[in-house]
């Protein structure tokens, strides 16, 4: 078995045991529990109710990109796969595990694989965009509100948000993409190459309206 | 999520870095290649927390309660799909 594939395979478990034994080293444990304990039945019962509603608006989001794909579900279809798919991420070793299994199952009941898988980058993209745009505000606010600790951490979300939009714009002007496609033509086969290619496709075929990616972008602010 | 069981345990909290932070660690456990990020979102939620002046050991509570919850409400719904799954390929 080769280095790289024993990494991949390990690694994950390595890197948790790495960051549970971490906690074990550097916190209270005694005091953990205490506080477990403190925490009354009220406030458990009102955030699995707020666990459902953030769970039931994410399946919404992906379910309007759907929508502009013409792979629609009702709105409890695409729950029911959302939840699902948040147990595969517990069973299928990779960051990407419940991605995985909800293209898998669209695919079960005759949706075209592809396509989902589309829509999934373009929720991951968006998504992420969304929550880089949504912690900046937030940390300029509180670095403006006199909280100078978390300058670096502002500059770094403001450097992954300046540098995510520019790749998201790059792949969605045709002009800057055929650019985009010359220069990276040595990386073709990077994911992240890859992943900008699919997302070209993704507003190409969403091009006949911004609505869709415009009202995910907006839920994703209100998902985070 | 965080708040009702942050006020729960009477944290003193700042609520505009707690918003500011805490989709961050969403965010980064995109990146971790940990099944359902776990520990890794532990640690990662005990460090925004902490940000937003929660005592570690309570953001470790809160965040083991919403490990809790998240595993008992995904395990259904997990296992009954992939019974309705099984099923769809058998009769395909």
């Amino acid at each position: 078995m080769t280095r790289r594939v024993l990494l991949k395979r390990w690694g994950p478990w390595i890197l948790m045991a790495v960051v549970v034994a971490l906690m074990a080293r550097f916190l209270d444990l005694h005091a953990t529990l205490a506080a477990l304990s403190e925490i009354e039945p009220v406030a458990i019962a009102l955030t699995v109710v707020l666990f459902l509603l953030n769970r039931l608006s994410m399946a919404h989001k992906w379910n309007v990109l759907l929508r502009a794909h013409d792979c629609g579900l009702s709105t409890w279809a695409a729950f029911r796969i959302y939840m699902a798919s948040g147990f595969a991420g517990y069973v299928i070793p990779a960051s990407v595990g419940s991605d995985v299994f909800r293209a898998a199952r669209l695919s079960l009941v005759g949706r075209s694989a592809s396509k989902v898988s589309a829509t999934i980058v373009l929720e991951r993209v968006l998504g992420l965009l969304a929550i880089l745009t949504l912690s900046s505000v937030g940390l300029l606010l509180s670095v403006l509100q006199g909280r100078h600790d978390l300058v670096p951490l502002l500059s770094a979300v403001l450097a992954a948000l300046f540098v995510g939009t520019v790749l998201t714009g790059m792949s969605m002007s045709k002009r800057l993409y055929r650019l985009l496609r010359r220069t990276t033509s040595r990386f073709a086969p990077n994911k992240i190459v890859q992943m900008l290619h699919a997302l070209h496709d993704q507003y190409v075929t969403l091009s006949k309206g911004v609505r869709s990616p415009l009202v995910f972008f907006l839920l994703s602010i209100v998902n985070s | 999520m965080f708040v009702p069981l942050l006020v729960s345990l009477g944290a003193d909290i700042d609520l505009l870095v707690l918003f500011a932070v805490l989709p961050l660690t969403k965010a980064f456990i995109q990146f971790m290649p940990v099944p359902g990020g776990l520990g890794v979102t532990e640690g990662a939620q005990v460090v925004a927390l902490s940000l937003a002046h929660v005592p570690p050991h309570q953001g470790l509570a809160v965040a083991l309660v919403l490990r809790a919850i998240e595993l008992c409400m995904l395990l259904p719904s997990g296992i009954v799909y992939a019974a309705d799954a099984w099923h769809l390929r058998k009769a395909a």
